[in-house]
This record gives C-alpha cells, sequence and structure tokens, in this order.
C-alpha cells in the first residue's frame, strides 16, 4: 500500500486517469459489471486459466507465475479467479497436494474502485451450467406472457404483466417452467439441497417468472495513507491518514410463481431447489455478482398435498456503509419495500407446516470474497392438521386486502393459511440484518364441517 | 588416431551415461499432478496436470461443492510461454457438456530501448485485452496492469 503512495505515485496517477477517463461517474451497463478498478497486492500470483498478471519477483516480466512457485503463505488468484491463500504443501509421488483457505480480503486486494452503476440482469446472464433438469427457460415472448398462469388462481388485482411499478413495467421477463420430481426416502443432506429427512414422493410443476433484476450501487475500498514528512531538525516521522470507503446497493426484482406442489410425504425438511443462476461480472472475473434462483420449500408433517399456488411478490432492498480501514463497516442503514399478491387453493390431509416460494440470493464477491449478500423471497405458508380442501381460490392483495371465494371450504381440524415475504442483506460476513419477515394470515379455521 | 581412440571412448561412455542418466531424470519428470484442497472441508478444488518439463498447466479441473467436475481448461502456449489456444469445457446438469474452444494471438509493443510496454491478446471470439508494463527510473519493473473492457486489473510490484 505504502509503496504505491510513495514509489510508485507516477505509475498510479496514470493507472488512475486512465480509469477516470473510462469510467463516467454513472454508466448504465446490460448484466456486465463495467469500469472496475482493482489493485491486487503485490503478493498475489496470477494462476487464472489466461492470465496476463506476471509478476517480477525472481521472473522477467515476459514470464507467467506457475503452481510451481507456491510456497506456504502464497496467494493467488485460482482458475476461476478466486482467491485462495496457501497454508501447506504435502507431496505423494508426482502428485503435490496444495492446502489452502480462504484469504482475508485485504490480504488480496489493495484497492477496489466500482463506480456507482445499474446492472440489468437479463437472460443473457444466465449461466449455461447452472440450469437444473426439470428447468425450461422460455425466451420472453409478450403476449403470452399469462399462459402458464393457473387460470383460476390469478384473479387478482396485480400481477407482473400489469404492475405499474417502474422496475417492473416495460421490463423484461424471464420466464422458467419448472418440472421436478423428488423420490426419497432419505435423512441427512441430499444433493446438496435438502437438509432433513423425507420419505415419499414430491413433485413441482409450474412456471415461474422474474422481471430482471436490478442492481444499482458502488464501491470504494478504504485505504490508509502514509508519507514520510521531514523537516530540518529530525530525520523525519511517517503521517499516516485514513480515506474512508463505501459500499451501497439496491436490488429490485419481482416474480410471479404459478405452481402445483403434489405428493405424499412424511417429512422435515427445508429444501432449496436451484433453478437457474445470472451471472454479472467485470471481464477479469475477478469481481462479479451472482444472482441464484431457486425455490425454498420447508415442511414438517406427514401430508398428502395438492397444493397450487399463484403469488405475484416486488421486492426492493437497499442498503449503505462507510467503510474504514481495513473493510470495517460504520453508519449502516438499509431499508426495503414490497407488494405481494397470494392466490391458493389448498388441499391437504395429515398433519403439516409448510412454506413455499421462490427466491433470489444475490452474492457480490472480489476474487472469491464475499462483500456483498442478500436473499429476498416469499410465497405462501400453512399450518394444517387433520383434512382442508378448498373448492376456489382464496387471495390476499396488499392494497386491496382479501379476495376470492372463500364459501366452499371441507375441513376437519385446523388450518391457517397465508403469505410471506423475507428479506435479508449482509455485507462481508462482518454484518447482516433481516429487513423483511412478515406474514399475513388470510385464513385461520378450526373444527369441522364445510363452509 | 591412436590417441584419439580412447578420447572417442571417453565421449561415447559420457554420452551413453548422459542419455541413460537423462532417460531416468525423463522419469522424473514425468506429467506431474497438483491438487489444491479446502482445508477446512478437505474438499477438492482442483487440479493442475502440467507436462514434463513446463511452468504452465495443460489442464486443470475444477470441482464444484459436491466434488463433481465442473469445467476443464485444456491449455496450449506458444513458444514465448503465452497462451495459444483452450478448449473449456463446462459440466451441465442433465445435459451434454458446454465446449468452447478459443485460439489466442498476441502484438507486442516496446519502447525505444526495446522494453516491453504492452502486450495485446486477441481471441478468435473477438475479444481483446491490452497489459502494459511500467518501469521506474532505474529500468526495474514496476506494475503490470491488464485492461479488459474498460475494466483494470493491476498489481504493484515490490520495490
Amino acid at each position: 500500500m505504502t509503496r504505491w503512495r510513495l514509489g510508485g505515485a507516477r505509475f498510479l496517477g496514470i493507472i488512475i486517469c486512465l480509469s477516470a477517463i473510462t469510467a463516467p461517474a454513472f454508466s448504465g451497463s446490460k448484466g456486465i459489471v463495467q469500469d472496475v478498478t482493482i489493485v491486487l497486492e503485490d503478493r498475489v500470483l496470477d494462476l487464472r486459466a489466461n492470465p496476463h498478471i506476471r509478476g517480477s519477483s525472481g521472473m522477467g516480466i515476459g514470464d507467467y507465475a506457475s503452481i510451481e512457485d507456491l510456497e506456504v503463505g502464497s496467494l493467488f488468484l485460482s482458475a476461476d479467479g478466486t482467491a485462495l491463500k496457501v497454508v501447506a504443501i504435502k507431496k505423494s509421488g508426482e502428485e503435490t497436494i496444495i492446502e489452502t483457505v480462504q484469504p482475508d480480503i485485504r490480504e488480496v486486494i489493495a484497492e477496489c474502485y466500482m463506480p456507482d452503476q445499474e446492472i440489468r440482469f437479463t437472460v443473457d446472464n444466465i449461466l449455461p451450467e447452472s440450469i437444473q433438469d426439470g428447468v425450461v427457460i422460455i425466451p420472453d415472448a409478450p403476449g403470452a406472457q399469462s399462459a402458464g398462469r393457473l387460470g383460476s388462481l390469478a384473479q387478482g388485482p396485480t400481477w407482473i404483466d400489469t404492475d405499474t411499478n417502474e422496475n417492473v413495467q416495460g421490463n423484461s421477463v424471464i420466464t422458467v417452467s419448472v418440472d421436478k420430481t423428488f423420490s426419497m426416502e432419505k435423512s441427512g443432506t441430499a444433493f446438496g439441497i435438502l437438509t432433513g429427512t423425507i420419505e415419499g414422493e414430491l413433485g413441482i410443476k409450474g412456471q415461474l417468472r422474474i422481471s430482471n433484476p436490478i442492481l444499482k450501487g458502488g464501491l470504494k475500498m478504504p485505504a490508509i495513507h502514509v508519507r514520510w514528512v521531514t523537516v530540518w531538525w529530525y530525520i523525519g516521522y511517517p503521517a499516516v491518514s485514513f480515506e474512508t470507503g463505501y459500499l451501497h446497493a439496491s436490488f429490485d426484482s419481482a416474480e410471479q410463481i404459478d405452481c402445483k406442489i403434489t405428493g405424499t410425504v412424511t417429512l422435515g425438511i427445508e429444501v432449496k431447489i436451484p433453478l437457474y443462476a445470472l451471472l454479472a461480472s467485470d471481464p477479469s472475473g475477478t469481481f462479479s455478482f451472482l444472482i441464484g434462483v431457486y425455490l425454498k420449500v420447508s415442511m414438517e408433517g406427514s401430508v398428502t398435498l395438492g397444493f397450487e399456488i399463484c403469488e405475484y411478490a416486488r421486492l426492493g432492498i437497499w442498503g449503505s456503509v462507510d467503510l474504514v480501514w481495513p473493510f470495517i463497516p460504520v453508519d449502516l442503514s438499509a431499508g426495503s419495500d414490497f407488494y405481494y399478491n397470494f392466490a391458493v387453493r389448498p388441499s391437504f390431509e395429515g398433519w403439516e407446516e409448510n412454506k413455499a416460494g421462490p427466491y433470489l440470493g444475490l452474492e457480490g464477491t472480489i476474487a472469491g470474497t464475499t462483500i456483498l449478500s442478500a436473499e429476498i423471497g416469499g410465497g405462501i405458508y400453512t399450518r394444517v392438521e387433520g383434512y382442508i380442501e378448498a373448492a376456489d381460490v382464496i387471495g390476499l392483495d396488499k392494497n386491496v386486502g382479501g379476495y376470492g371465494s372463500w364459501a366452499h371450504w371441507t375441513y376437519s381440524g385446523k388450518a391457517e393459511v397465508g403469505g410471506y415475504l423475507e428479506a435479508t442483506l449482509g455485507i462481508a460476513d462482518v454484518w447482516s440484518t433481516t429487513l423483511l419477515d412478515k406474514r399475513w394470515p388470510f385464513l385461520q379455521i378450526e373444527g369441522e364441517g364445510e363452509f | 588416431m591412436k590417441r584419439s581412440t580412447p578420447v572417442l571412448f571417453l565421449i561415447v561412455l559420457a554420452m551413453t551415461i548422459f542419455l541413460t542418466g537423462s532417460c531416468s531424470l525423463g522419469s522424473h519428470t514425468a506429467a506431474r499432478k497438483f491438487s489444491i484442497v479446502d482445508r477446512s472441508s478437505g474438499r477438492l478444488l482442483a487440479s493442475y496436470a502440467m507436462a514434463p518439463g513446463a511452468r504452465l498447466p495443460a489442464r486443470i479441473d475444477s470441482y464444484d461443492a459436491d466434488q463433481k467436475l465442473l469445467r476443464t481448461y485444456e491449455l496450449e502456449y506458444d513458444g514465448g510461454g503465452r497462451l495459444s489456444r483452450s478448449i473449456v469445457t463446462t459440466n451441465v446438469v442433465s445435459r451434454p457438456p458446454l465446449t468452447a474452444e478459443t485460439s489466442y494471438t498476441y502484438s507486442d509493443v516496446r519502447d525505444a530501448s526495446g522494453r516491453l510496454i504492452q502486450t495485446d491478446q486477441y481471441s478468435s471470439a473477438g475479444e481483446k485485452v491490452e497489459t502494459f508494463y511500467g518501469y521506474d527510473e532505474t529500468g526495474q519493473p514496476r506494475g503490470v496492469v491488464e485492461r479488459n473492457g474498460r475494466s483494470l486489473v493491476l498489481k504493484d510490484f515490490p520495490q
């Protein structure tokens, strides 16, 4: 750090000028992180598959670093741009085993600056390898948007096609069809998505539509400046000053799910069913934002269910924080804004507690180190003991309240049905908060009979 | 001629020993493998396969959280040790793997004293990455800057 300030001022000045010329104060983009400037600490070796940053320590400038140069304590960018730190090296015949840990961000990155910008994730940002079995991306086709709705359910006032919110209206929509079946008799963790126990079969079939997520934000790492002050009566002393950094971000998304969950299961599970992921990164791959789109279904109990849901939610979260050296967040502020519309036609037998809905998980990383994380989502929850079947749809809208037919229910036992929204925001593994955790019960019954 | 016979014999003997040594040395410089693991979980993150005598990997395999092979990089280099061709194969759930083959060419810029000050990498995919090299007043390498589109990654060298 100090070396940049003392000996490399001219070189750094050229770079900053270059960056300033190409980096407008606010730039729009389509799913790529623009104008990022990253200064690697000088100990970091570039072992990416397509390396460009060559080292000078013991090498000519034309040479690339080699994995053979690694020693205990070395820091390096791996093939995919993730930073790792070597903690042990063991040899076993012709194989060398290099044990690593994830380093602190300050060991890898001396400076990082991302000017304020807006990133609109589109279908082009979908990582092909992230599309799961049973998930099909359907090209955006205006006019055919409502085709996937569960016809009788989608009768509420505002859906993704008709929302007049500025972050939704006119925005293109990523549509995926989902047809997945889980047949299991397992406990523990399975497929990396399920924790708990499940016996039986669970099927999810329907359509998920997401208005292109929008991320706005900027980042400046805090810095320490050291200047050597000389005076005539003394050899000199170091003058240390600190420059405050910042990280601010807002994340808006709207999603609608129309699906049917069926099965007979005995379970105590939380399932995260990954559907696909969107990635926006700077061209070097060092700075990236990844959005994972998944269904989160948590269930406990023993139940035969036929659960149709049609849910629309618009969620916006924002957070702002100043960063002081080395990477300490201060003056935190955060908030959220939301709209929801739930419609459901449940049929259960048994006892069960259930939450199901689509989520978006956002993760911003520098060299593999998380600097920003968020999860937003929501859906329908139910708590049922006994039997309940709705002949018609019931629904709840944030602005107009309950709607639909509440007339024809057959039930035995007690039940509660409602909608929920959740949002969390975290910064650099040092701070996180729940921005939103709300439930809106719109059916509570107990007893036996028809109504 | 009589004197040259034992000299010739010694030369042949030396060459035989050298070649034998080279062969046995060759067995030591067989393809090497470097496995990168996460210490806390014991999980294999990536493996680098190096051809005999090479400093740069011929193949890199990276693995996902479930230890499944996620991506394979097959890499070739030109005479100057620069990446000349890559084949990146990405495994996709329940679908055929995605393969992207890219070739690379370079142009160098040198200053009046012959020092390398810029390298441009052109890919067959139409991308260009510029790398700039800085020197201090004494001619020592000062830093490297990678400019990719409008983003920069740079590094200061120790002084």
